[in-house]
């Protein structure tokens, strides 16, 4: 298994069993770490229907993304 | 010289944030029809967890005998204030009896699976669904007595309990000290702030009370804070009992 798909599922198993501020800043790092990493807004749509009645944290999980897309970009040329 | 072309890859950033769109309107398709199997699917993890830690909670309890009696005194004070409430809505029901506004029945018994912090919203989520009768808009208590929240969701094993100190939540409440009504904004955290006028007299310490006949303890006046040029006070209240600790709650209708 790769390091990614292994961050995911500890990802996963961290929003069911431990603190939030543990695994929000661990789904951030994810983010940053991995190339476009699709599967943190599936984490963030996963904290959303566990806790909340909203979309804050999967539409945070959006952004982030989507701004570390451009930046990645531009730290390659 | 052969040189090799620079950002070839410029403008083309847009497929991936499409497929990042696509995965989001997927997940709120989750979210809207699935959120239920999704929640009791992973209640059986919820529950090993809480048994792992009760375990280990027991085990710990040997090097914590302050703290344990700290917690034991809390809870102690919390169950007279409940009593006290309780004993206060019986002497006006006897007074005035009217069918139907006695106190409440005992209620449903849910062992608490998650709780913040581990939720970043201010939310529950008990071990009693459907099965047990729960229904969306019942209430919830601590066993101590003291109202925290309202069931927002109901499954068939297990429920979601909005607390009333969720952000953007308010609460129409009675200050007890003089029976001034309030209306009590969720702050996250268990906390709540209420907005009083600059008469209103306020210390730290006082109850807050809900507005109904069966009067349950909400929250208790954390600080009051005020400046010379202000005409309200801005008090800050917090939860009763916290609500990092509670393993159980107790469900009403009413």
């Amino acid at each position: 298994m790769n390091r990614r798909l292994l961050s995911f599922i500890a990802l996963l198993f961290g929003v069911m069993i431990l603190p939030n501020y543990i695994y929000l800043p661990a789904l951030l790092a994810a983010i940053i770490i991995f190339p476009v990493f699709w599967e943190g807004l599936v984490v963030g749509f996963i904290v959303d229907i566990l806790y909340g009645g909203g979309i804050y944290y999967s539409f945070f999980s959006l952004l982030s993304l989507i701004i570390m897309i451009p930046i990645r970009n531009r730290i390659r040329t | 010289m052969n040189y090799l072309p620079r950002n070839k890859n410029k403008g083309g950033s847009w497929k991936p944030v499409l497929a990042l769109f696509a995965v989001f309107v997927l997940g709120i398709l989750l979210h809207s029809f699935f959120s239920g199997a999704i929640i009791t699917a992973v209640t059986p993890v919820w529950r090993a967890d809480n048994f792992a830690a009760a375990r280990l909670h027991n085990f710990a309890e040997f090097f914590k005998t302050k703290k344990r009696l700290a917690a034991e005194n809390n809870s102690l004070r919390l169950k007279l204030a409940a009593l006290e409430l309780e004993a206060a809505s019986r002497a006006a029901a006897a007074a005035d009896f009217s069918p139907g506004r006695g106190p409440d029945p005992q209620g449903i018994p849910a062992a608490v699976l998650a709780r913040p912090p581990q939720s970043p919203y201010d939310v529950f989520i008990i071990d009693a669904g459907l099965r047990d009768g729960v229904s969306v808009g019942a209430r919830a208590y601590l066993p101590e007595g003291p109202l925290i929240g309202v069931v927002e969701d109901v499954f068939s094993v297990s429920s979601k309990v909005r607390l009333y100190s969720s952000p953007g939540k308010s609460f129409e409440a009675v200050l007890e000290r003089h029976a001034v009504p309030v209306t009590l904004e969720g702050a996250g955290g268990g906390n709540f702030r209420i907005v009083v006028p600059r008469e209103t007299e306020v210390i730290a310490g006082d109850r807050v009370l809900s507005a109904d006949i069966n009067s349950k303890l909400v929250a208790i006046v954390g600080s009051v804070s005020m400046e010379p040029t202000d005409s309200f006070k801005d008090v800050r209240a917090i939860s009763p009992g916290g609500i990092f600790n509670p393993t159980t709650l107790i469900i009403r209708q009413r």
